[in-house]
């Protein structure tokens, strides 16, 4: 009766953590190996088989390598994981490890120290020439480097090859072109973009392209940065709002894709209902997964310019999905950078390319052909740009982020003129410039 | 031990978790919102009165409200009269009634997330089974229902609706079993017809019961959350909040981290839902003491 409590409150504690997933190489100590004494908690989002296996495994071969070192992984849905992250920083227990997408966010842990500073680490080994440099800027807070990146993707104007030629069209090479095309496939009962905007990012990304198209990255970071009296309700942003008005005018998306989740989307781009698709590179993965044939009619071609806009069509939007951080608060920092090397090793690189991934980190040559074509395809876009336009939610300050996509969603919805949305950007940013210092 | 002494002393314990876990966080988003906390690793600064200020101006928060009293009204007249219909049909021994009592009481036991995905594909703008429906007699026919800003919650609510009114009915079942019989035969020797015998016996009998569901309607739709945080993102937020979903937004989503002004938009929720309950809760009491059922005499 006496080993009953323990054992009683092992099977409760293994009840609760259930739901957090433990990997099961973590669950048993391994025979002949000394007890661990360090132990790491690492959070990130890639909760879905592929990328998810390939973090595990560089895992376990930092554990072989540091045999008195135990490594917790965490695994969150997306959302989920923003709104813990953002409380648990807040009441001082963040992971040892964490996941990041850079930029505002994690500018805003790097100013009140909740993240270490790797520039040192990076120094060392050549560890950072290993690194696309724009990538590695995403990560980069006033010249001090907070995270490494793991994963790059990019946005391209994805269409479907097949419906293309069926109609006797080319894919748009102008703004003029997109409306065009929105013409032809509506009187085809063709939705000519698909698009499902209920959890408001996929729509940004219309406004993204169009602003930078209209007014130029540089307007973009001087405004986000409150530099040159640049603002947010420059002309640019407001024409940016009358041309994606003009695209929901000229019929481009399907009825109600406001209200629609953004898998609907996929299936209706996939299932050939839908002829263009401003999509991340991940999707690709996602249709690899879903219905692989499909790849062989998926073709991209960058957002087309706008007459008399200052943007290059060159830019691509994209930004880093994927990036490890250190918490300030990490008792074993140099631990933990080492853990960050494993998590960006070359045999890392070759599997994140494996399954479709662009990776942040300079691949061989033998690694890059295991790209599937499509994906290879948007890499040659990304790799011909000017400039990498950063995605707002993921540059911006958090507010101003939900705010950018509030606004635009009401643009999409016709609740907000262009100059309504772009007014409330400028006085958010406003106010928000009281509150935080500029990263 | 005297039981004038044991009997708290039984009770501290539950006081105690009671205190730790509800309590304590009540306390806490008092003081909270006191403070100016603009993101989670910021510095709380303390600022009196002033998140309530701004939320006195914040449009956002008036239109929630508006919903919210909204939701009420819709409960109190479309679920009640429902509930009690179906109850009272479902209480004549029909065929098949333990399947018609299961059905209607099934979306009660479906787990909210499954609901909201459920209804989702049912409100899909062209494929989903309403807008399908409409099309046998109008071709083509196509409706935003979840992205429409005007008619978005409206559509929620029926979906709202149709999720609670089973549970109400096994509510007014479980009282219709309670009625004796007796007064029944006695009406029917008196010459009433199945109509006056609802309309005098049945309706007057049930009182008590619509007292405790049309309560649990009003708090519910006071502090109602998941099905609108689940199924209205498609439509700005003027026209999607409810107080809840608005207190987390600012709190929690979206990396916003607004801790003290949400936790002032929480006292808020407080002050209100305590403005509309006291007063029923009185109201009961008085009834109490010597009507017990709250019947009439």
């Amino acid at each position: 009766m006496r080993t009953l409590p323990p054992l009683a409150c092992a099977s409760v504690a293994a009840l609760l953590l259930g739901c957090g997933k433990p990997p099961a190489d973590t669950a048993s100590p391994k025979a002949g190996a000394p007890p661990a004494t360090i132990t790491l908690s690492f959070w990130h989002i890639m909760n879905y088989s592929g990328p998810e296996e390939i973090l595990a495994e560089a895992v376990q071969r930092f554990e072989h390598a540091y045999p008195d070192t135990r490594v917790e992984i965490q695994a969150f849905e997306n959302d989920a994981y923003k709104t813990k992250l953002a409380i648990e920083m807040a009441s001082g227990t963040p992971p040892d490890i964490l996941f990041t997408w850079g930029g505002g966010p994690l500018a805003q842990f790097a100013a009140s120290g909740h993240v270490a500073d790797l520039t040192e680490a990076l120094s060392r080994d050549g560890w950072r020439d290993r690194f696309i440099d724009q990538a590695l800027g995403i990560c980069t807070v006033r010249g001090r480097v907070f995270a490494v990146p793991l994963d790059l993707s990019a946005v391209v104007l994805w269409y479907n090859r097949e419906l293309m030629q069926a109609h006797g069209v080319k894919p748009p090479e102008t703004y003029d072109d997109l409306l065009d095309l929105c013409g032809v496939f509506h009187r085809a009962r063709i939705t000519p973009f698909a698009l499902g905007n209920m959890k408001q990012w996929p729509g940004a990304f219309y406004f993204i392209y169009l602003a930078n198209r209209c007014g130029g990255t540089e307007l973009f970071l001087d405004a986000a940065d409150g530099r040159g009296g640049a603002t947010f309700d420059a002309s640019p942003f407001v024409e940016a709002g009358e041309r994606l008005q003009r695209l929901v005018q000229a019929h481009a998306f399907p009825v109600g894709f406001n209200g629609v989740d953004v898998g609907m989307a996929r299936s209706r781009f996939l299932q050939e209902d839908a002829a263009m698709y401003l999509m991340g590179t991940w999707m690709v993965a996602r249709a690899q997964a879903e219905k692989a044939d499909f790849l062989a009619k998926l073709d991209c071609v960058p957002f087309p310019g706008v007459p008399g806009g200052k943007g290059s069509s060159r830019t691509v939007v994209g930004g880093v999905n994927c990036g490890f951080a250190v918490a300030g608060r990490c008792p074993h920092p140099e631990r933990a950078i080492e853990l960050l090397r494993f998590l960006t090793a070359p045999e890392v690189v070759e599997a994140w390319c494996r399954i479709g991934r662009i990776p942040a980190l300079r691949p061989t040559p033998e690694a890059e052909a295991l790209l599937p074509e499509p994906t290879a395809k948007a890499l040659a876009l990304l790799k011909a740009a000017d400039a990498l336009q950063p995605y707002y939610d993921q540059y911006l300050t958090p507010r101003l982020a939900a705010e950018h996509k509030k606004t635009t969603q009401g643009l999409f919805a016709g609740t907000l003129t262009p100059a309504e949305a772009a007014a409330r950007m400028a006085a958010c940013a406003r106010e928000a410039g009281q509150e935080h210092p500029p990263p | 031990m005297n039981r004038r002494l044991a009997t708290p002393l039984y009770l501290l314990p539950a006081l105690a978790v009671y205190g730790l876990f509800v309590l304590t966080p009540i306390a806490e988003s008092f003081r909270l919102s006191l403070f100016r906390w603009p993101f989670p690793s910021a510095q709380p600064v303390f600022c009196g009165l002033r998140n309530f200020a701004d939320l006195l101006r914040d449009a956002v928060f008036w239109k929630a409200c508006q919903h919210n009293a909204a939701l009420l009204l819709m409960s109190l007249a479309v679920q009640l009269p429902a509930a009690i219909a179906l109850a009272v049909l479902l209480h004549y021994p029909t065929r098949g009634r333990t399947l018609f009592r299961t059905a209607f009481f099934a979306p009660m036991v479906m787990p909210t997330a499954a609901i909201a995905v459920l209804w989702q594909f049912i409100y899909a703008p062209e494929q989903g089974l309403l807008s399908r429906l409409i099309a046998l007699v109008r071709p083509g026919f196509a409706y935003p229902w979840l992205a429409d800003p005007r008619t978005t919650l409206l559509w929620i609510f029926v979906t709202i609706c149709w999720r609670y009114i089973g549970f109400h009915m096994v509510l007014y079942m479980a009282a219709l079993g309670a009625i004796p019989e007796e007064l029944y035969e006695a009406a029917r020797l008196d010459g009433a017809g199945e109509w006056q015998a609802c309309r005098y016996i049945t309706l007057p009998m049930l009182r008590p019961m619509i007292g405790i569901s049309a309560t649990l309607s009003i708090i519910g739709s006071l502090k109602y959350f998941d099905l609108v945080y689940l199924m209205a993102g498609g439509v700005p937020e003027e026209s999607r909040e409810l107080m809840a979903t608005y207190i987390y937004r600012l709190a929690f989503d979206e990396y916003q981290g607004r801790f003290g002004y949400g936790s002032a938009a929480a006292v808020m929720l407080f002050v209100i839902a305590l403005l509309v309950i006291v007063p029923l809760q009185a109201r009961s009491r008085r009834r109490s003491p010597d009507n017990p059922t709250g019947t009439a005499p």
